[in-house]
């Protein structure tokens, strides 16, 4: 997805390639809610902060898109994963979205250094 | 490059964020209706902010056709994707699904990068220590976790 969506990018500014993203999947899930989901589009209800989910879409697109078109899907993928890492560390170590709680120890650290081994050898 | 590198780390942070509200969407509305409210506002959103920023393309039908069809399947993919997250992160144990679906990015970014001739020895040297850094994090993760529960967030 993010490579195709590198490509697009190369014809259609950043947020034009969100729109086509977005709206090609709202389409699709548009037809299976009326084919096979009964019709019932329900969209109240939810927390409040579910409802910031568009503008985080459209964040990732856009910036997966401009990075992986300056510095290559790989090293894009390479560090966003680091990025996924140390946010998934701060969610468990301070039980965000209600997740037990698993505090961060000394111990990930040996891997925390692996993964920035890695990237500074991609880096440099 | 710092600023590639700053606006990446941070796609990784928004990952797993969305990730985790998407969850919560779709519990309280159910998967197709919790999945439509990302991509109905995420359609809105870049409409406004690319026709007020001065981008034309979306209002020039002959352009737009001159693309080819396959360029515009990202959306395909993200919304297969993301469906495939959140049954994963439902069904199958947290430890497996974050690495794989960490794995599976890494690996995507590698043959993309392959097919194009831009990956070097230096570069897959460098995923395979994420890789396996990737996998020993989980192991201490899980070592740090509550006994008999599981999380709802990979790492």
């Amino acid at each position: 997805m993010v490579s195709i969506d590198g490509i697009l990018a190369n014809s259609l500014s950043l947020f034009e390639v969100c729109f086509f993203v977005h709206g090609i999947g709202a389409l699709m899930l548009l037809g299976y809610i009326f084919l096979r989901g009964g019709g019932r589009v329900r969209l109240g209800g939810a927390p409040l902060y579910v409802y910031a989910v568009g503008f985080m879409g459209v964040a990732l697109v856009a910036s997966s898109s401009f990075c992986s078109n300056r510095m290559g899907a790989a090293l894009t993928m390479a560090v966003s994963v680091a990025g996924q890492m140390a946010a998934s560390a701060l969610v468990d170590h301070f039980g965000l979205f209600g997740v037990p709680v698993i505090r961060w120890n000394w111990r990930r650290l040996p891997p925390c250094l692996l993964i920035l081994g890695g990237l500074a050898l991609m880096l440099w | 490059m710092p600023l590639l590198v700053t606006v990446a780390l941070l796609n990784g942070a928004v990952n797993i964020i969305n990730k985790m509200v998407n969850v919560v969407a779709k519990q309280s509305l159910g998967m197709a209706n919790g999945t439509l409210i990302n991509y109905l506002e995420g359609t809105l959103i870049a409409l406004v902010l690319a026709l007020g920023l001065g981008d034309r393309h979306l209002v020039d039908p002959g352009y737009l056709g001159s693309i080819p069809l396959v360029y515009y399947l990202g959306g395909f993919f993200g919304l297969v994707a993301m469906v495939l997250t959140i049954k994963g992160m439902e069904r199958v144990p947290v430890a497996v699904s974050a690495v794989v679906i960490l794995a599976g990015q890494l690996l995507a970014g590698f043959v993309m990068d392959a097919a194009a001739g831009r990956v070097g020895p230096k570069e897959l040297a460098g995923l395979c220590l994420v890789g396996v850094g990737v996998w020993w994090n989980n192991r201490q993760s899980l070592a740090g976790a509550p006994a008999k529960e599981e999380t709802t967030a990979p790492g």
